[in-house]
């Protein structure tokens, strides 16, 4: 167990290599960070200052080498488009503000996607089925800058049209500390909602998927011969194995979700780590794009490793030698 | 018959409606089977066999059409409510299925799937006593060191020992009516003899009757009271396993048997399958259903047969409009054979 989690470490570590490589490179050859300096006017012996301290006037290989032997050793540096605070402070406090977002709504979703894909595929084919279904479908064919901006209008507008107030803030986050209780829920509702919409409906066509292969498979026929109560059967012996394809799924989505949503975050102005991306992108700030890529793929690899071990949990069949 | 039957079964059809139409998977077949007997059920693929023992199990899904009635020990399956036939399955009438290595649930250790069909039926008896039940059901299957082993997950189990899981959780709460469907099918054939002699042995251990199902007819010689043949949904032929294998009656009987290996050996005919295939459950031939493949068809036969009582005590039953007319079968004197 201890050898097999160590052996997969280990091999994401070549991964991860060329993974940031071709960030780095694809950053670093999609602008020209020192065409925006010359624009700023600042005197030589700054722009050599920064020249030097971004290692600008080497090529990409070396740069990235040397951003390489920094990271490794807990040094992400400064960010030259936040006024050079530490790239790894900036990332840990973005991180923060999107786990806000991520944890309940990860939460909800993984209840919700359950709910609904056991009970369309225990009905097959009934009302409420054909009802998820359309939903999982709407969810799944809406764009997420549509499905936030609709909720924007719905109640930021048309509601407060209707009834003079506005229930949720659709811009900014605030916290209890920064402005109480109430104001913290108002503020987290419309993104949460959005995050929610969008996994949901894809989760729970896996779900569903995978309860229906379940339950019509020959164990299921087994306990139903014993006599077992239909919640023994389809809780037990269905939503069990049925929940062992999802754990993949759920991994990867948690994983994304704490990696920030870059467009929900834009649409709801809020300060997380997929609007810091961004920013990382536009100012082709190198150091900054490469901090919050690295925190996402190591958010993968973290959970897909949890994953496989949570797989051994709930699959006897599977060893890990 | 003296012995008041403990399944009677009337005129059962069962339908499903599909995309493509109607079909027809058993069609008014009626039988009894008396306590502590073992029936056999043989027949062609897609001729019904396990639909029947499902409509019995009352496992079919819910859009299957069934008419007619199945009496179980006075009652009437078809009528009870779910719940209550719930207390049936797997207590008074339990069941085996063809494939052991996907008839238990590979995530629940052998142990836990035993335990739970036995206080489901007995909500009284402790975990522990469970178990002990569990270890010993395991013991009479013929599993080694069941102790140890009652722990084991399914996938940690060959074939031939999941199918004796599958027999132990079966006989667990002594069953009247044990419904095994091709329990070896899915076996190497050097661990089918074994598992059919658990099943003999588990039937003995607990007095149940069996319904064996099957579609080789070789199988059901050293085991089955009687043989009931079915074809097409139909019943085609019933009578004592002997009567089957040397005074058969019936064209479709006698084809299943120069089709098989072991079944043809009884006789003196070559080993012939049936030529053509099944029909199709939905667009059934018209007259009998076996007339396209029947050696013996003539034009009487676009007329449907029905199943007729043959000799005076009318065990013997031929759905055949020549049951009287055809040659004796030609067979290996059975005292030669078993010398
Ligand atoms: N759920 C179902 N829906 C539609 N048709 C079905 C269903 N179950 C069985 N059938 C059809 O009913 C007919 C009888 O099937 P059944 O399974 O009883 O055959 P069988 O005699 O057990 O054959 P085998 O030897 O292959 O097990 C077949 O034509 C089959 O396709
Ligand atoms: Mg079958």
């Amino acid at each position: 167990m201890f050898a097999y989690v160590a052996r997969r470490v280990l091999t994401t570590i070549p991964l991860l290599l060329i993974g940031t490589f071709l960030v780095f490179s694809l950053t670093a050859i999609s602008g020209d960070p020192l065409a925006r300096l010359a624009q700023l006017d600042v005197d030589q012996a700054a722009y050599d200052r920064i020249i030097e301290l971004y290692n600008l006037d080497q090529p990409i290989p070396q740069r990235y080498a040397s951003w390489l032997v920094s990271a490794a050793q807990g040094d992400m540096g400064p960010s030259p488009s936040q006024g050079g605070q530490q790239t790894f402070d900036l990332v840990w406090e973005r991180a923060k503000n999107t786990a806000r977002l991520a944890v309940p709504a990860f939460i909800i979703i993984a209840f919700t996607a359950v709910t609904l894909g056991v009970y369309s595929a225990v009905k097959q084919y009934s009302k409420l089925d054909y009802f998820v279904t359309g939903f999982s479908f709407l969810g799944i064919s809406l764009p997420t800058f549509v499905f936030g901006l609709l909720l924007q209008v719905f109640f930021g507008i048309w509601f407060f049209d209707w009834f003079g107030f506005r229930p949720f803030f659709v811009q900014g986050m605030r916290t209890v500390s920064s402005h109480g209780f109430v104001p913290m829920i108002q503020s987290h509702v419309l993104p949460i909602i959005t995050l929610w919409l969008v996994i949901t409906a894809s989760e729970s066509r896996f779900q569903r998927a995978a309860m229906l292969e379940v339950i019509n498979s020959d164990y299921i026929r087994t306990a139903r011969a014993k006599g077992l109560p239909r919640r023994t059967v389809i809780l037990k012996h269905g939503l069990r194995n049925a929940l062992i394809p999802l754990v993949t799924i759920w991994a990867i989505d948690f994983a994304l979700l704490l990696g920030g949503a870059v467009v929900t975050e834009t649409i709801f102005a809020w300060p997380g780590l997929g609007r810091l991306l961004l920013a990382g992108i536009f100012q082709q700030d190198l150091n900054l794009t490469m901090g919050v890529v690295v925190f996402i793929a190591a958010l993968v690899v973290i959970f897909n490793l949890i994953a496989d071990l949570l797989y051994g949990v709930l699959d006897p069949r599977i060893r890990y030698e | 018959m003296a012995t008041t039957p403990l399944l009677s079964v009337r005129d059962l059809s069962v339908g499903f409606k599909t995309d493509d139409g109607l079909v027809k998977a058993v069609t008014g077949i009626s039988f009894d089977v008396v306590p502590g007997e073992t029936l056999a059920v043989v027949g062609e693929s897609g001729s019904g066999k396990s639909v029947s023992a499902m409509a019995v199990m009352r496992l079919l899904p819910s859009y299957a059409q069934i008419t007619g009635s199945i009496e179980f020990d006075g009652r009437d399956l078809l009528a009870l409510s779910v719940a209550q036939m719930r207390k049936l399955q797997g207590n008074e009438i339990a069941m085996v299925f063809q494939d052991p290595m996907t008839a238990l649930n590979p995530v629940f250790t052998i142990a836990n799937q035993l335990v739970e069909g036995i206080r489901i039926h007995n909500p009284t008896v402790s975990k522990k006593a469970a178990r002990d039940r569990a270890v010993d059901l395991l013991a009479l299957v013929g599993i080694p060191e069941p102790r140890q082993r009652v722990d084991n997950y399914p996938h940690e189990f060959s074939g031939g020992m999941r199918q004796r899981a599958m027999i132990a959780m079966a006989i667990a709460n002594e069953p009247k009516l044990l419904i095994a469907d091709e329990p070896t099918t899915a076996l190497d054939v050097t661990i089918q003899a074994q598992v059919l002699e658990v099943m003999k042995k588990a039937q003995e251990a607990t007095g149940a009757a069996m319904m064996l199902i099957t579609h080789d007819l070789g199988l059901v010689a050293g085991v089955a009271d009687r043989v009931q043949v079915m074809y097409g949904g139909r019943l085609f032929e019933t009578a004592d396993t002997d009567t089957i294998f040397y005074r058969s009656r019936n064209p479709y009987t006698r084809g299943l048997m120069t089709s098989i290996p072991t079944a043809a050996a009884r006789t003196d005919a070559r080993l012939q399958p049936i030529p053509g295939a099944p029909p199709s459950a939905i667009r059934q031939p018209k007259g009998c259903v076996f007339r396209p493949r029947c050696p013996n068809a003539e034009d009487e036969c676009f007329e449907e047969p029905d199943l007729l009582p043959l000799g005076e005590t009318g065990e013997h039953q031929s759905r055949c409009h020549f049951a009287e007319a055809l040659p004796e079968l030609e067979i290996n004197d059975p005292t030669e054979r078993s010398a």
